[in-house]
């Protein structure tokens, strides 16, 4: 956890390290099975389609992939356990403030509404984010909410007679309303919004690496992040716009790497 | 924008798309994988396979049958050349005179051939040769007869379909008398149910008291009949074994065979049954299991409820029945307890009853789905207006910039 302040040894080269381990295991455990999660939940969810048909077919039958489904969902628990875990010991045992960080504050809102002005032109400056982002806070605790729905309800159906001895009957097709429609949501939020800032955009095109390798280029952290930024660079005595014509030598209107024009080679025609 | 390009040089993201490629390669090969082996399931156990000791079928490896007295090796071929052979089969030990309708041995099977080689030599009884007129299919249109309602029957009888049916190995004059010609048949519901019953007395007893049989002897002739639920058809001449993957009784064919009657709205009006029974149980957990099993027989998991599972078969009562298995919260967790062992009264409360939830029919339920309806399109929608923000700003931008001469922009 030794990413969690805005300290001096964050910095690692050109890069500014975001996430310790504990954070890039929890992501991989948690997008694995969540794919697997959507790709043999949904086909269950949307049964008569012919392309469900066509690949719970693939997979043998539907209690393949209900088995499949049930152990996936074994890993998402364990990660949301892991993280559980994760912030207890954080907060409690190594008493850092680092997770009220994901917090929503008041400052958020004013975030947002900055935002729109600028998506609509009546600002030409975007908000600047801290650590967390108001997005970011939405996509974790959405999460937080939605493994919350999903375990919840995905519990009540992988035991239904237990779920029962403990909850009132109706309890049983409830789950399997917000089971399934919250799936719908997760997968749609992840496929809009997630592809977009994690994959799409252009600062990070094709992927943004730093939830497995744990660093940000410091450029990238510059937009991004730009008051933790300021913040770190304070701290290393370091000047906020350091090497950017130092780091890039490549002239700013260049769009991109170009391919070198390769001369086609005249081979002289026998007169 | 100005700081992307050298975050990610060309190489590292050509290595990544090159990724990309070869996961998707890679899964493309596993689907194919997958596909080869789910797709050959042709070699579906079938009903030439059932040798039940009680019914004198001898198999699917003894085909000895025989036209006009001959007995024909039929593993060959039955257009061959007749060689009068003596085989120690069940059939012809026990005095069984086949006979097989020659010139179709090689007619593709229709309808419910799910188990058949249509190769297979075509093997039933028939003493009296009953089927040279009866299963000729182009006398077909000549032989009907009316029934006391008006409708008219088939007396043509698919040998095909025969050759493949569990009571291939008893002699029409079984059900038929020995002179059928003679006979005047009432040709209903009842006196086919009374004629089964005649060797299936236990079935007969519970289904004359079902709320099936018993509007049949009050002329009611609704309500399915034997043949309604064993044949797809509703055909006395083709039903097959109950676990017969082909049969309409097979776990992953019942609720399309309760559906025949049971989806239909008119009827179902006059009997003022409200629920989609059919609709609901397909969305069910039950229903999905089913019918979203293995396509292969062999592989299948037919261990879910079906309608007959919770309802009963031939001793089917009405729901407000107190005898019926799903009446009253009590016999219904008795029910589930069949499968879900523990399951309880409130388990049996979480039931929806083939209907849909609604304000006074499980309101959690019903506000549940209401809720979930409106928060996941909310939701989804800031999504696309968290997307859409930026990357419109961005777009206007650089349309922008390319309008202007550059030095505007700057200054």
């Amino acid at each position: 956890m030794a990413t969690s302040g805005a300290t001096a040894d964050r910095i690692d080269g050109d890069f500014i390290r975001r996430f310790d381990i504990h954070q890039r295991i929890q992501h991989i455990m948690m997008f694995s099975s969540f794919i697997m999660l959507a790709i043999t939940g949904l086909p269950m969810k949307f049964s008569d389609w012919g392309i469900s048909q066509w690949w719970i077919g693939v997979w043998g039958g539907i209690d393949n992939l209900r088995m499949v489904h049930h152990g996936a969902a074994w890993v998402m628990i364990s990660s949301f356990v892991y993280h559980a875990i994760y912030l207890v010991v954080c907060l409690v045992v190594l008493r850092r403030p680092f997770p009220t960080h994901m917090l929503p504050r008041f400052q958020d809102v004013k975030d947002l509404i900055q935002d729109v002005k600028y998506w609509v032109g009546l600002s030409d400056e975007p908000a600047k984010y801290g650590r967390f982002s108001y997005r970011e806070k939405f996509d974790y605790l959405a999460v937080g909410w939605g493994l919350l729905i999903m375990i919840g309800g995905g519990l009540i159906l992988m035991f239904p007679v237990t779920a029962a001895k403990i909850l009132p009957g109706w309890a049983i097709p409830f789950a399997l309303v917000a089971h399934s429609d919250e799936a719908v949501l997760a997968v749609g939020w992840i496929l809009i919004v997630h592809m977009y800032f994690a994959h799409l955009h252009p600062l990070v095109f094709p992927m943004n690496k730093s939830i497995f390798t744990g660093k940000v280029p410091l450029h990238q952290y510059r937009e991004e992040h730009a008051l933790e930024y300021a913040q770190i660079m304070a701290a290393a005595n370091l000047p906020l716009e350091p090497a950017e014509e130092v780091l890039s030598p490549v002239p700013a209107e260049l769009p991109g790497f170009q391919e070198p024009v390769v001369q086609e080679a005249r081979v002289a025609e026998p007169v | 924008m100005r700081s992307r390009r050298h975050f990610i040089c060309s190489n590292s993201r050509a290595a990544i798309l090159g990724g990309f490629g070869l996961a998707l390669a890679a899964l493309a090969a596993l689907g194919l994988i997958a596909l080869f082996y789910a797709g050959p399931a042709s070699a579906h156990p079938g009903n030439t396979c059932d040798p039940e000791p009680g019914h004198g079928g001898p198999g699917c490896h003894v085909e000895v049958t025989t036209t006009t007295g001959v007995t024909i090796p039929s593993t060959t071929d039955t257009t061959s050349p007749a060689e009068t052979t003596s085989t120690a089969d069940t059939a012809s030990a026990t005095g069984v005179n086949g006979s097989s309708v020659s010139a179709g041995g090689r007619v593709p099977l229709g309808g419910s051939s799910l188990a058949s080689n249509p190769s297979a030599p075509r093997t039933f009884v028939d003493k009296n040769n009953c089927l040279s007129c009866h299963g000729d299919s182009s006398l077909a249109d000549l032989m009907t007869v009316q029934r006391p309602d008006g409708s008219s029957v088939s007396l043509y009888v698919d040998g095909n379909e025969f050759s493949n049916s569990v009571h291939r190995f008893n002699d029409c004059t079984t059900c038929h008398t020995d002179k059928p010609h003679d006979v005047e048949t009432p040709l209903t519901k009842l006196s086919l149910a009374e004629k089964c019953g005649s060797c299936h007395q236990h079935e007969y007893d519970q289904y004359i008291k079902s709320v099936h049989g018993a509007p049949q002897a009050n002329g009611n002739s609704d309500p399915a009949t034997c043949v309604d639920c064993h044949s797809s058809t509703s055909n006395p001449h083709n039903i097959v074994r109950v676990l017969d993957p082909s049969a309409s009784t097979y776990p992953k064919n019942i609720a399309q065979t309760c559906a025949k009657c049971h989806n239909d709205q008119k009827l179902m009006d006059k009997y003022g049954i409200v629920e989609k029974v059919y609709d609901s149980y397909m969305n069910s957990f039950h229903g999905k299991s089913i019918s979203l099993s293995g396509k292969n027989p062999a592989l299948q998991q037919l261990n879910t409820a079906t309608c007959v599972n919770c309802h009963g078969s031939h001793n089917i009562a009405l729901v407000s029945d107190p005898n019926s298995p799903v009446a009253g919260m009590d016999n219904l967790a008795k029910t589930c307890e069949q499968c879900h062992p523990g399951a309880g009264v409130e388990f049996a409360k979480g039931f929806l009853g083939h209907k849909e939830a609604d304000p006074a029919h499980i309101p959690q339920v019903f506000w549940g789905e209401k809720f979930f309806f409106v928060f996941t399109r909310v939701v989804l929608a800031g999504g696309v207006a968290l997307v859409a923000g930026p990357f419109a700003r961005k777009g206007v931008d650089r349309i922008k910039r390319r309008r202007k001469p550059p030095k505007k922009e700057e200054e």
